[in-house]
């Protein structure tokens, strides 16, 4: 008797714990929707606006799609900094609180300045750590890490968060 | 990141794409139909003046999927100048139109999100042995191409498929995005009726559109021609006494006007006529590629059978070995097989005019300018791919450009001749695989008259820019890395300098291989050195010694260095001499005309009284809108240990800002502004007190 009511607290346990860890692997982003932000023209204010999510939601599928929403910019109407024409993720990965985007080369194609940068790089890295447990961004660009970019200057060389700004 | 659950995942959404075909199999079996995939079966087109094939083509419900990664998609989406993302494991597609819409798929789910519209696609897209496969079709009709009938053919005919209409204030602007980069002839202009011929692309947006509340009052868009080769002209017509400007686009496939009060700024003027070349496909910005290495371009994918696009004048040589790629290198190598230049390409930049010239591989050059305001590069050992170009420009700067080949024997030579309307000054400007030359306003007035260079060796700039004497100086020996021939001095005013240091080092932006910004006919690297040499002067006159990370027209580290090797070769200079400020000048730049005025970035605590300082004397001089003061994470300010700032002078791509930048007594006011907050930070901030617990 006491040896399956041990038996079925180890079950519980194991249970509980599995069930955290695939949790954890697969923490439910968001809902339906999930929040893109875009940088304004003044180069400071981030500006909210929701995108319907497709039948994915893993955390990993859902950093892809808004990262790449991020990259895309908001509708073509609309105000904001954008990546330049062109740059899309490449590849995106999920590492603990970090997630490590890939940018295809485009990005360095352009030689804007240090502004237009600035405002790119927050409006990712503010959508991104919207996401559930997400606090940092790491960037590659075209496979390799780099120190900065060529037009401003915008510095790469370590993660970034919210208080990189 | 567990592997396990995943696996699952993906079974179990691979179990689901074919449970659903094999119903559907079934069902289309049981109604008695041929089977529903016909794999392996081509899907023929005709697209923009070739046959396009869809190798890797099936039929879903008589519907085309195609797959993501068959050769002929992929070409049909780069002449779109469209990318398409999609990475093994994902569940999302995600699709990205030349004009920057966002197409989104989800395996398994038909709905097609485009530019934030949801369509619905006759089937959803699915995986079959790891390939995507999508719903041909409606990925055509998001790009603006619709599929139409012509005899027994299928044409794919590119669209003027979307039009923009903003008004803010008395303005309205009007952006046509089409599905291909957009040529067009002005037919008619007055300054409040114009209208435009768009030749190659059909229009949905075929009925007159009656608009209120702005500065436009009608649109009219016609359709003419054969499916093959259609014709959209649209006139728009605006309300009495308004009018109108061309506005820069962030794509080629973007055409914009803005209808406002006469005497409001509208944008430029529209030109007779506009055809974007296939390197223009990307910004005009994007001709600076730092990287020093080319790839040769592979050769056409066999099953692009037909001719190519008009238009599409990028390509491989098709008159060359292909050895002479990897063989050519610099210099008088005759005996090496002859590269070819592959494409003369002329783009209009505001009053200036940007020749590109593409080469298959190194080539060396020689130019000249002579007296009749004539100017000339020679290419030796290169061949002209096609026939020789004669463009005469509608441009303030240049008459014509002229590319022909005009030797054989001993050693074949291309020329490229320009005919400039008056003085002018012909910058050359290194690409990745080739060069620009750069035409601006300004003056040739006493420089050069000959000179010479080469495509992909480093020659084109001395190897070592910094620390290298200029012809007719000398370095004493065990001279420091950095030579003494840079500062001058003149006696101390403020204070006692910590550590002796009363060196400020300025820094000119960008320079040799990597011009910075381009536009309105200006170049970045120009305007900073024009603006650090004057404020040099004046900052030697407050008393300061002066050094500048470089005098002249050369990279800093080395040419085509990594930008990070570049900019630690600007920060070690100040670093290294512990100079007592750091000041950086650069020209700012935008995608579009909205953004203009003059900020100054800073990184560090220690940065800011100065650029405060700095930011609030320039204001009242230049009369440029006050963009403010604003942290960055910039390389330069973050990595020099002293105060250290960055001035965005103004916005190159600006029509305003740039006018200004083009007056020297503006670019005093820079110099005179920057030094005026040097003057007011150093009597703020002693400099005794200036070195403890910084950072």
């Amino acid at each position: 008797m006491r040896s399956l009511r041990i038996l079925i607290l180890v079950a519980l346990f194991t249970g509980a714990a599995f069930a955290g860890w695939w949790y954890l692997g697969h923490r439910p982003a968001t809902g339906d929707t999930v929040t893109v932000y875009y940088t304004k023209l003044d180069g400071q204010s981030e500006v909210p606006w929701r995108v319907s999510l497709g039948s994915a939601r893993d955390l990993k599928s859902v950093a892809f799609y808004t990262a790449t929403q991020a990259l895309a910019g908001p509708a073509p109407g609309v105000d904001a900094i954008r990546f330049p024409a062109g740059t899309h993720v490449s590849a995106i990965d999920v590492e603990g609180s970090t997630v490590h985007v890939d940018i295809s080369k485009e990005i360095v194609s352009s030689a804007a300045g240090g502004f237009s940068e600035d405002g790119e790089f927050k409006s990712l890295v503010w959508t991104l750590t919207a996401l559930p447990g997400i606090s940092s961004v790491r960037i590659t660009i075209g496979g390799a890490k780099v120190a900065t970019l060529p037009g401003g200057h915008f510095e790469l060389d370590e993660p970034l968060s919210r208080s990189s700004w | 990141m567990p592997r396990f659950p995943e696996a699952i995942l993906s079974w179990m959404s691979h179990s689901r794409v074919r449970a659903g075909s094999a119903l559907l199999a079934f069902l289309l079996g049981s109604l008695g139909s041929p089977p529903s995939v016909r794999a392996q079966e081509a899907s023929a087109y005709w697209f923009v003046g070739s046959r396009l094939i869809l190798e890797r083509a099936t039929d879903v419900r008589g519907e085309v999927a195609v797959a993501t990664r068959d050769a002929g998609f992929e070409r049909f989406l780069a002449k779109l100048g469209a990318t398409l993302a999609f990475a093994p494991g994902q569940n999302y597609a995600i699709l990205t139109a030349a004009d920057r819409r966002t197409i989104t798929f989800t395996i398994g789910d038909p709905q097609i999100i485009s530019g934030g519209v949801s369509t619905r696609a006759p089937f959803a897209p699915y995986l079959e042995a790891g390939e995507l496969y999508v719903p041909f079709v409606a990925v055509a009709r998001a790009l603006y191409v619709e599929p139409v009938k012509s005899g027994s053919e299928i044409v794919l005919q590119p669209q003027l498929g979307g039009l923009d209409v903003r008004t803010d204030a008395r303005k309205t602007t009007l952006t046509f995005r089409g599905g291909v980069p957009l040529r067009y002839t002005k037919i008619a202009e007055t300054p409040d009726r114009v209208t435009i011929a768009f030749p190659g692309v059909a229009s949905t947006l075929t009925q007159a559109r009656r608009m209120t509340g702005g500065a436009v009052s009608e649109v009219d868009v016609l359709v003419s021609g054969n499916p093959k080769n259609p014709t959209t002209t649209v006139t728009i017509e605006g309300v009495s006494g308004v009018a109108h400007g061309l506005n820069v686009v962030p794509s080629t496939n973007e055409f914009s006007l803005t209808f406002g009060p006469a005497g409001t700024a509208l944008g430029a003027a529209i030109p007779e006529s506009y055809t974007p070349t296939a390197r223009s496909l990307a910004p005009i910005v994007a001709q600076i590629v730092p990287t020093p290495s080319r790839t040769p371009r592979p050769p056409p994918t066999p099953i692009a059978s037909g001719t190519d696009a008009p238009n599409d004048s990028v390509g491989p040589a098709a008159t060359l070995p292909t050895d002479a790629i990897a063989n050519g290198t610099s210099g008088s190598s005759s005996s090496r097989a002859p590269i070819s230049i592959t494409e003369v390409g002329v783009d209009i930049l505001g009053d200036g005019v940007s020749v590109r010239v593409s080469a298959s591989g190194p080539v060396s050059y020689e130019w000249h300018r002579l007296a009749d305001n004539r100017w000339y590069i020679d290419f030796k050992n290169a061949l002209l791919t096609g026939s020789g170009r004669d463009e005469r420009p509608n441009a303030i700067a240049v008459d014509s450009v002229r590319a022909r080949q005009v030797a054989m024997s001993p050693v074949p030579i291309v020329r490229i001749a320009l005919s400039l309307k008056g003085d002018r000054r012909v910058e050359i400007v290194p690409l990745d695989g080739g060069l620009s030359l750069a035409i601006d306003g300004s003056p040739a007035a006493d420089a050069a008259r000959v000179g010479a260079g080469a495509i992909g060796t480093p020659s084109l700039a001395p190897a070592s820019g910094f620390g290298t004497p200029y012809p007719g100086e000398t370095l004493a020996p065990g001279a420091s890395a950095y030579p003494t021939p840079y500062a001058t001095t003149t006696p101390w005013k403020y204070g006692t300098p910590p550590n002796g240091s009363k060196l400020i080092v300025i820094d000119p932006g960008h320079g040799g291989s990597d011009s910075g910004a381009l536009g309105n006919g200006l170049v970045e690297k120009t305007l900073t050195l024009d603006i650090a040499q004057r404020l040099k002067t004046l900052l030697v006159a407050q008393g300061w010694t002066v050094r500048m990370t470089r005098e002249r027209d050369v990279d800093v580290a080395r040419a085509n260095a990594a930008d990070a090797e570049e900019l630690q070769a600007r920060v070690d200079v100040a670093n290294l001499q512990n100079a007592r400020l750091f000041i950086s000048v650069h020209i700012n730049s935008f995608p579009t005309q909205q953004l203009n005025g003059t900020m100054t970035f800073y990184t560090k605590g220690i940065d800011k009284p100065l650029a405060d300082a700095v930011q609030r004397d320039l204001i009242p001089l230049l009369g440029t809108k006050d963009d403010g003061v604003r942290a960055g994470r910039l390389y330069v300010t973050r990595r020099t240990t002293m105060p250290a700032i960055l001035v965005e002078t103004g916005f190159i791509s600006n029509a305003g800002d740039a006018a200004l930048m083009r007056s020297s007594e503006f670019l005093q006011n820079v110099a005179q502004g920057i030094a005026n907050g040097v003057r007011d930070y150093a009597r703020a901030q002693p400099a005794t007190a200036s070195m403890a617990g910084e950072r």
